[in-house]
């Protein structure tokens, strides 16, 4: 299997959570949902670790120590152009949420929220970045 | 009565017109200074202030005399061996004076009282009636004298009684003892009552002025007084008021004694006990008020902590759940992954109960009603739950307390819940190294207004950086609930009126919290 082909048949799914009990079953879970989950801690991580060209989405925290959520978001699309994102946050107000879907959004999530439908956002997100066109970096 | 002044000149008077004399003067200590012409008839002003700065700078000879002898004559006062200074002399002769008698005015217990002198124009020898006419004089002039001195001293007394009974901040209230009306009441005694002084006046102190359930204790208390039997009648009681409402009041009557030993009125001394209620319970619905918002304030703010700490491990389980459901979709079961996914799934639901727990402890009910209380005492109590895992992770505990520390203004649970969430952070920074063994040290000191416990460790310590974040609820660690603990601390330290940091220092973490002086 090519390298391309691994990548439309297994996009990634890049978890950015500072608090590792969410990472750590959100990845198990996306694991055994034949999904290809990569964790980071920070935005400042995440940022450092992505390399552009590869399908994917982000399944994002809004309240982290250092960057949040939506700040990665605004760099992420700055550099690379759009990555399809669904908000996984604790609390939020209206307003952060509508912050997020004019930025892009495919769902805003708030925990607790159930598997299935977490599972089914990222689906949707996946499917969203396969039909998108990647393009270069935001004029 | 008569004043001390009007006898004085009484005897002036009377001294000149039966001895037919020209003029006189008496002299008497007044207030308590030497001897000064007190009253005088027929003298010029001049002449008078002469003889009155003579006497305060000693004019000896006469006086002594006078303390010795009966009387001083001068017949002639322009040869006179009385007259020491020409002055002297000189001033009889300018104001016209030719001859004199001093006769001593003696009192009752054989004390020289002063003098009174009669002059005339003209040289004289006075004849034996005229001097047993003063002789009779100063007698009747000692008595009058002493009399009005007595009143006089009574008069003062009445003043002074008046003003106090005036302007005293407690009701004064005179009631005559046989039919027990008032006779007399201040002002605000009549205030407390809602009376004016006038319509007070006759009101019947216990059927009129009294709480118709206090009156039969009352009517006991005044025959208790009039028997005898008691000196003070004191019982806290009510009043009724002009308006029908009662007034509670201290009271302290007694009675008055006639010199017969006779019961004369009786007087009661009444302190407003509604008003120092009052002001008393405005003072506590006050300080209720301030508790009740820092409880609110902190209630919000624990609330949210735990709705943060909480919302990680129940968002975590319904995502185990789905883990879970996969897992049995497939073919094969696999139960060593499935059994990994339960326990997770149930130390997930203990973490959760494990906040609720930490939050209880702190909270308690959310009481924060800080009164006095020994610090170090707090300290101690939490040093002692730590020894047991103190051994067991080779940490020194070092107390080093102020054995002077004052009380300090806390709960005491709640100070030893921050004691021990200070302990176990040290602990555990001390526990994450790779060498085993460390140290914890507890400081107690008094600084100005506070008291401050210091509590540093052998760990890792904090940098600028870090200690910025440590209390951010979202900066903090939150594996361990590091951040939380810290955090719900601080929030009950503020309540307390205290504050709670940590001073950057690396290595060896150093945190402070300090509590106001009771």
């Amino acid at each position: 299997m090519s390298d391309s082909a691994r990548s439309a048949s297994n996009p990634t799914v890049y978890v950015v959570d500072d608090d590792l009990v969410i990472r750590e079953a959100v990845c198990l879970m996306l694991e055994h949902s034949a999904l290809h989950p990569e964790p980071y801690a920070s935005g400042e991580a995440f940022l450092e670790g992505y390399r552009p060209g590869r399908p994917g989405c982000l399944l994002i925290d809004l309240w982290m120590p250092g960057l949040s959520g939506l700040q990665v978001v605004r760099v992420l699309r700055r550099r690379h152009g759009d990555l399809p994102f669904v908000v996984l946050t604790g609390s939020a107000s209206s307003s952060l949420r509508e912050e997020a879907y004019s930025l892009g959004a495919v769902d805003f999530l708030e925990k607790p929220v159930d598997g299935e439908r977490l599972l089914a956002c990222v689906r949707r997100a996946l499917t969203v970045a396969a039909t998108a066109t990647v393009s270069g970096p935001a004029a | 009565m008569k004043s001390l002044d009007d006898a004085l000149h009484e005897v002036v008077d009377t001294a000149v017109s039966l001895v037919d004399a020209d003029s006189g003067t008496l002299r008497f200590p007044v207030n308590g200074s030497n001897l000064k012409i007190a009253a005088q008839r027929g003298c010029p002003d001049w002449w008078v202030r002469y003889w009155d700065e003579r006497s305060e700078q000693g004019y000896g000879i006469r006086d002594a005399a006078l303390q010795r002898n009966q009387r001083v004559v001068i017949e002639d006062a322009f040869d006179s061996p009385w007259y020491t200074d020409p002055m002297d002399r000189d001033s009889m002769v300018q104001f016209g004076i030719r001859s004199a008698v001093t006769t001593q005015i003696v009192s009752s217990s054989g004390a020289v009282m002063g003098f009174f002198t009669t002059h005339w124009r003209t040289v004289r020898r006075p004849d034996k009636k005229t001097l047993e006419v003063l002789d009779l004089l100063a007698n009747h002039a000692a008595s009058l004298i002493e009399r009005a001195q007595a009143n006089q001293a009574l008069r003062d007394i009445g003043n002074r009684y008046q003003a106090i009974f005036d302007s005293a901040p407690a009701g004064i209230v005179q009631v005559e003892s046989r039919h027990l009306r008032v006779v007399e009441a201040n002002g605000a005694f009549c205030r407390m009552l809602g009376y004016s002084e006038q319509e007070v006046v006759g009101k019947h102190i216990i059927n009129d002025l009294t709480w118709p359930q206090d009156r039969q204790k009352d009517f006991l208390g005044a025959k208790r007084l009039t028997s005898g039997e008691i000196d003070h009648y004191r019982p806290v009681k009510r009043f009724l008021r002009k308006d029908g409402m009662p007034v509670w009041v201290e009271l302290d009557a007694s009675h008055l004694k006639t010199d017969d030993g006779a019961v004369g009125d009786f007087i009661g001394v009444v302190t407003n006990l509604t008003e120092q209620r009052k002001s008393e319970e405005l003072a506590r619905a006050r300080l209720e008020e301030v508790f009740h918002l820092q409880r609110r304030h902190t209630a919000n703010e624990l609330a949210s902590v735990l709705a943060h700490e909480i919302n990680q491990p129940l968002a975590a389980m319904p995502i185990y759940g789905v883990v879970a459901r996969r897992l049995l979709e497939k073919p094969e079961i696999d139960r060593a992954d499935l059994s990994n996914v339960i326990d997770r799934m149930q130390g997930l639901s203990l973490q959760a109960g494990e906040i609720i727990q930490k939050m209880r402890g702190f909270y308690d009910c959310g009481k924060i009603d800080p009164v006095p209380m020994d610090l170090n005492a707090a300290v101690e109590s939490a040093l002692s739950m730590m020894v047991a895992s103190g051994r067991r992770l080779k940490i020194d505990l070092v107390a080093d307390l102020d054995e002077t520390l004052p009380a300090v203004w806390g709960v005491q649970v709640h100070i030893e819940q921050i004691m021990l969430n200070l302990l176990r952070n040290a602990f555990e920074a001390i526990a994450e190294q790779q060498s085993s063994g460390g140290a914890v040290t507890v400081r107690t000191a008094v600084g100005e207004g506070v008291a401050r416990v210091t509590v540093s460790d052998t760990g890792p310590g904090v940098d600028a950086t870090a200690a910025e974040r440590l209390f951010d609820l979202l900066g903090s660690k939150k594996v361990n609930g590091l951040g939380v603990g810290l955090r719900i601390s601080r929030t009950l330290i503020e309540a307390h009126h205290g504050r709670l940091w940590v001073q950057p220092h690396v290595p060896g973490a150093i945190f402070h919290f300090e509590l106001p002086l009771a």
